[in-house]
Order: structure tokens, then sequence, then C-alpha cells
């Protein structure tokens, strides 16, 4: 089993590299990529043209060849950028490049500044840069960690959002921003992690993938059992529909009925009639006590996990019922029957217990979509979870935001694998890795 | 006992006069809710065929110009000529029902053309990889792993960002995510074929690999591929309304059943009922395919007595 264990983990880093590599590989073939809205953009001239798509192309390191820029992503991506060196020279000559042009006072003003101060600022992080160039130098590892320097997601720094939120590092969009003090006012900020869009989408997904479970399981044993049954065709029915219902059109209606719809008869004399919020993960998003209000919440949440778990409770149950057939039919459930078990004892004892071990993998599977959230859903109902931080990052070709999404999911979908096959061996003592 | 006898021989002169065809649509037609889904697939199917002929407005013309009004109920009738549209017309006066016989045409196509590719290959690849084992099917396997370990949708709104959105762009890559799933079946089935009897006994008569590998295991190995592949077809059409829903998929002005739905969810509280008919399509078109192959399976099944 450990030697298993190893031989997986050593796939999947080497699954989880060739996959980062393709998807930076294949995100750098965009056309236009994150200067796409530079090029559109009318200009007066095209010496002003130029300047800007220089700007933009030093801005986000475009001039580097993609195996450079991969390598940096991987390993030398200052979040911040304040201590790396090339980013560094990029913007002064962006600036540089940019300066002639300007016609704005602001601007300029800017501009000059920031000529002005940037060679020293490069000129401290090269030196800061040089101590510490070798990635396999470990003579003077303590002293190239304590000083502020480049990173890459292998350092944990997974870099800054280019657009969704212009500087700021992808983890705290992600995970959302941990306690801080604002060092210009003092203001002490409070951890925003427990509402980050992270959070939102676990409530979210972790609430349908339970509901479904607890509605799937019962749905599947008792249309085994009764198998052929008026029930059980009209479950099978249900499972059909359910199956086949495209998310985003469910959504959408459910959306209109009980969101739109019955708000207009509500307003129009209906008063009885309740109607249930069209978005949003609480009515107010700058309101923290509403994230802790359970009411405000499960109105919001109704919706979206109706929408769902319904697929998922038709797909789980026409597992369950499959695998519960197959152990009805052994031997062993025979001999259950045979020895005058209760009904009870033989169905929930005998069969149910074995015909989980299937589901044991499906369970697990689910972990990645925890992760993930739903895209659809949560656009037509504008939750701001990860489906949506997704989203928006491809709609603005934010890649650094894009990568890491995208990363995670591949480990999660990796790890998940690996937690199913041992969870397996677990349950079932008659398989062995070797 | 002579009549007995006789009797037997009829049925087996019966059973042998009826061909694998005519078996295999019998215990099909058992199903009878798969025999109305093959009913709406071709009706379906015809309608979009046919769709240049019988369509009363070009679906790609705005309807402005002409005075129409945008997001109609249906039975609108345009009070400048008299002109009957009888599902209404969308955000820019389009003739919805023009639009959803055109949008049938690509999304039906993209499910079949994506489940026909992803079959050949599937079927290409996993046969080499459970037919020679080994490195091969090592090598194999672990792209087929790394496709797997890729989060579907997101990846496919990256990719459509990437080839830029369109018909051909949906369908490579719907393509490029199918394969891995079918050719894990093809080869699963390949495995168990391999080492049996007759195979070594085609061997032994000097049949080279290719021909022992589509002559003997592929044709054992038809119902599963068939059933994947029945199913498949309304996983891809669901998948394209989804991309083409988000905005990633078909661009205007062309029309698929997932971007008319987009392009009417904003007017939704105009003339909610124009929201019915594409996720209705859709639907049932996914729906009788989850029929047609559940009774697929069944029909095909040899061990299922029907």
């Amino acid at each position: 089993m450990t030697t298993y264990l190893i031989r997986r983990s050593l796939q999947g880093v080497l699954v989880l590299i060739f996959t980062s590599a393709l998807i930076y590989g294949l995100l750098n073939l965009t056309p236009g990529g994150p200067i796409g809205d530079v090029l559109q953009r009318p200009y007066r001239t095209a010496a002003e043209r130029d300047a800007a798509i220089r700007a933009a192309t030093l801005r986000y390191g475009l001039d580097k060849d993609i195996v450079t820029r991969y390598i940096f992503w991987l390993y030398n991506w200052d979040p911040t950028n304040a201590n790396n060196p090339t980013y560094l020279t990029n913007t002064l000559q962006a600036d540089q490049a940019e300066l002639p042009g300007t016609t704005d006072p602001a601007r300029k003003t800017q501009l000059q500044g920031e000529v002005a101060v940037l060679p020293a600022q490069i000129a401290a992080a090269s030196k800061a840069l040089a101590t510490c160039s070798n990635l396999f130098d470990f003579s003077n590892l303590g002293s190239c960690l304590s000083i502020p320097r480049n990173g890459g997601i292998l350092t944990g720094n997974w870099g800054a959002s280019w657009k969704v939120s212009t500087g700021a590092p992808v983890l705290d969009l992600i995970f959302g921003r941990g306690a801080y003090t604002d060092p210009s006012t003092g203001v002490v900020h409070a951890s925003e992690r427990w509402r980050s869009p992270l959070a939102n989408t676990l409530v979210l997904m972790s609430l349908s993938v339970l509901i479904s479970l607890l509605i799937a399981f019962p749905i599947g044993v008792y249309s085994a059992v009764k198998q052929y049954s008026a029930t059980d065709y009209a479950l099978t029915l249900f499972s059909f529909f359910g199956i086949s219902m495209p998310t985003f059109w469910f959504g959408l209606i459910l959306y209109l009925l009980l969101g739109i719809q019955f708000k207009t008869w509500h307003d129009a004399g209906a008063t009885w009639l309740p109607y249930l919020p069209t978005g949003g993960v609480v009515d107010d998003v700058s309101s923290t006590a509403q994230y802790s209000d359970i009411g405000v919440r499960v109105r919001h949440l109704l919706l979206p996990v109706v929408v769902l778990s319904l697929s998922s409770v038709a797909g789980w149950s026409r597992f369950l019922r499959a695998s519960m057939l197959e152990v009805l039919r052994q031997d062993y459930v025979r001999t259950a029957w045979a020895k005058g078990l209760k009904q009870r004892t033989v169905i929930l004892k005998h069969a149910l217990r074995n015909a989980l071990i299937p589901q044991v993998t499906l369970i697990a599977l689910a972990i990645p979509v925890l992760f993930g959230g739903a895209i659809i859903t949560e656009r037509i109902f504008n939750y701001g979870g990860m489906g949506t931080l997704y989203f928006n990052a491809v709609g603005q070709n934010d890649w650094p935001l894009m990568m890491s999404i995208l990363i995670i999911s591949s480990f999660l979908v990796v790890i998940s694998n690996m937690i199913a096959d041992i969870a397996y061996a677990i349950v079932d003592p008659r398989i062995r890795y070797s | 006992m002579a009549i007995a006898t006789t009797l037997d021989r009829e049925q087996v002169a019966v059973a042998k006069e009826e061909s694998q065809m005519s078996v295999i649509w019998r215990r099909f037609r058992k199903h009878k809710l798969a025999v109305v889904g093959l009913f709406i697939i071709g009706t379906l199917t015809l309608l979009a065929l046919t769709a240049q002929l019988w369509t009363p407005y070009d679906p790609t013309v705005p309807g402005f110009n002409s005075g129409v009004q945008a997001f109609a109920n249906p039975g609108y009738v345009n009070p400048n000529n008299g002109d009957v549209y009888i599902m209404g017309t969308d955000n820019i006066g389009r003739d919805v029902l023009s639009r959803l016989a055109y949008g049938g045409q690509i999304s039906l196509s993209v499910g079949l053309l994506c489940t026909l590719l992803v079959a050949m290959i599937g079927t290409i690849i996993g046969s080499i990889a459970g037919f020679f084992g080994g490195f091969v099917d090592t090598l194999l396997m672990r792209i087929v792993d790394l496709v797997l370990s890729l989060p579907f949708l997101p990846m496919l709104l990256a990719l459509s960002i990437v080839l830029g959105p369109g018909y051909w762009t949906i369908v490579i890559i719907l393509t490029a995510f199918g394969w891995p799933g079918t050719s894990r079946l093809v080869r699963g089935s390949v495995l168990s074929l391999r080492n049996l009897d007759f195979v070594e006994a085609t061997r032994a008569l000097g049949a080279s690999n290719t021909r022992i590998i589509t002559r003997h295991l592929l044709p054992n190995s038809l119902a599963p591929i068939i059933v994947d592949a029945t199913l498949n077809v309304g996983g891809f059409i669901v998948a394209e309304s989804s991309v083409s829903f988000l905005g990633f998929g078909i661009s205007e002005p062309a029309s698929s059943w997932g971007n008319i739905l987009a392009g009417l969810e904003d007017v939704a509280r105009q003339a909610p009922l124009q929201l019915i008919w594409p996720g209705l399509l859709i639907f049932l078109t996914v729906l009788s395919i989850n029929f047609i192959g559940d009774a697929l399976r069944d029909a095909l099944d040899p061990r299922l007595k029907l």
C-alpha cells in the first residue's frame, strides 16, 4: 500500500506539472490575450498606439518567450513585483516609452515620479536577487528566506490578478483576505476569509451535495428493492427527467417564476405570496452582519441548491439503484433471506452496506466540484462564488487567476482520485494494491 | 411427440431467418419511451434539416428595420405588413421560430459530429492500448488520465477563448475532452476479449494484428461502444448549449439552442414565455436520446432475456 501510494503521488505530481504546462501553453495561444483590449482601443496616432501596446506588453511580461514566462510563473513571480528587477525594468521602459506621448498632466506627473524612483528600486532588487539567484544553492538559504524576494507558485506566491481585481494577490481573491491593519489609516480590518468566493462556494456546494445524497440514497434503495413496481417506474422516469434537464434552463425558469413573477404578483396585491431573492449571496454584500444571518443565507441558497441538487439526485439514485440490484442478486443475500432475517436487516445490513462501496468513489470525486463551484448556476443566480470568479477571469483574460483556479482544481481531481482508490481499498477488503 | 418435434424445427427455422438487426429492433421496440424518443429525434432532425425550406424569415436579419417589435410574445403580428411571428421575436426583432430551426441544425450537428469523432478516436486509441498493452498502453492511459484530470467546463471556456468562439472550436474542444472516456471503455472491452480462445485460434490461423482488432475484437465490443456513443450525443448537445449560453460557444448572428436562450435571458421579464422553447427543445432531445440509449443497452445485451 505504501509503495502504491508513493507511486501514485509521484504520478500525480507529474500529471500536475504536465497539466500546468499544458494550460499555460494553451492560454498563451490566445489571440490578443491580456492586451486584447489595448489592441482594440482607438488611438489618435500610430505612435500613441505603439507606445500603449509596448507598455501593456511589458507590463504583462509578454516580451519574454513562453518558456521563460512559465518558469517565472512556477518559481519567479513576485506577487507585488516590488522586488522583481525584471518587472521593475519593464515598468521603467514602459513608462519611458509612454512619457513622450502623454498629454494628461496627472498621468505625466505619475510617470515622471515613477521614472525618478525606479532605478534605485531596480538596483536594490537586483542586489537582493543576486544573492539568491541560484535555485539549488542551499548554502545561503537562510538569508534568502529572510529577504522579500521573487516567488512563483512553488514558493507559495501565486501571483497577482491582472484584470479582475488588478494587483490583488490571487490567493486573496480566492480565499479572501485575512485580518490586516491598513498602514496609512491604522484601521484594523477583520478577516474576510469566511465570506470569500471559496467560502461561499463551499457553503453552496456542500449543502447541495449533502441534500442530494440524503434524497438520492433512499430513492435508490427503494426503487431497487421494489424493482419494476409503479413507484420504481415513476422514480426512474424522474431520474431521466433530472439527468436530461439542462441546468441553465431549469435555473432560469425557477429564477423567473419564483424570483421575478412571484414578486410581481406579490407587489400587485397578493401579499401572502412569498418570493425569493433573484441573486447574490446575501441581500447587501457590504453588510457583514447578513453573512451570519441564517435566514438571509437560506433564502439566497434555496434556488441554486435546488437547481444543483436535481441532476445529482437523479444521477446518484440511478447509481445506487444499479449497485443495490447487483448486490440483491448475490447468494449471500439469498442466504440471509433464507435464514428468515427481517426485511429491514437484510436490506440495510447485508445489502446496502455492500452496495455503498461503489458510491465511495462517487462521493470522493465530488471533492473538486466542491471547490470549483458551478459556473452556470452561480452565473444565473449571480452567486459570488468560485464559478463566478472563474467566469470573470476567463472573460477578462486574467491569466494568473485562471491558472490558479485551474491548477487547484486539477490538484483536487488528482487528490480525490487517490482518496477514492484508498477509500475503496479500506471499505472493500477484497481490493489490494500491490 | 411427432408434432412437438415439428414445432421445434419450425421455431428453429424462424429463429434462423430472423436477422440480428431485426432481433435488436424487436427488443428495442419493447421500450415504448425509446420509440417515442426515436420519433421525436427523427422529427426534430427532419425539421432542422429542412429549415431552409419552411422557415418564414431569415434568422439573422434584425427585424428592427421593417418595424418589427422586439421581445414580441408568440403570435405577434407586425402592424406594418401583417407578417405573423408564431413564436414571437427576440431582443432585436428576429423571428424566434426561424432561429430555433436554424439553431437546431447547429446544436444537433455538433452533437452528432462530436459523437462520431469521439467514437472513432476513442475506438482507435482504446483498441491500440488494450491490444498491445505494455508501454503503449501505459503511455496512452496516462494521457487519458491527464485529460480527465482537467476540470471540464472551466477548460472548455478557457479553450474557447484561445481558439476563438465558433462552430469548429466547439467541435474540436468537445472531441478533445470526449475521447478519453470512450477509449477507456474500448480498452477495457478489448482487454477482456484479447486472451479468449477464439482470438488465439485466429492468430494461429495467421491473422494479422489489424485483422484481429478490426474483424474480431471490435465487432465483439460494438454494443458498449454504440450505447456510449448514443448517450454521448445528449451530453455534447448539453455541453454545446451550456457554453453557448455562457457566451463562449456559437456566437451571434448564428444561432444555437444555447445562445438563443442567452439572448432571451435579459428580456425574460418582458416575454417570459419565450424562454420555454429553446430549453424545451434541448430537454426533449436529450431526454429522447437517453431513453434510446437505455433501450439500446437492453436490446444489445445478449445476456438479458427480453
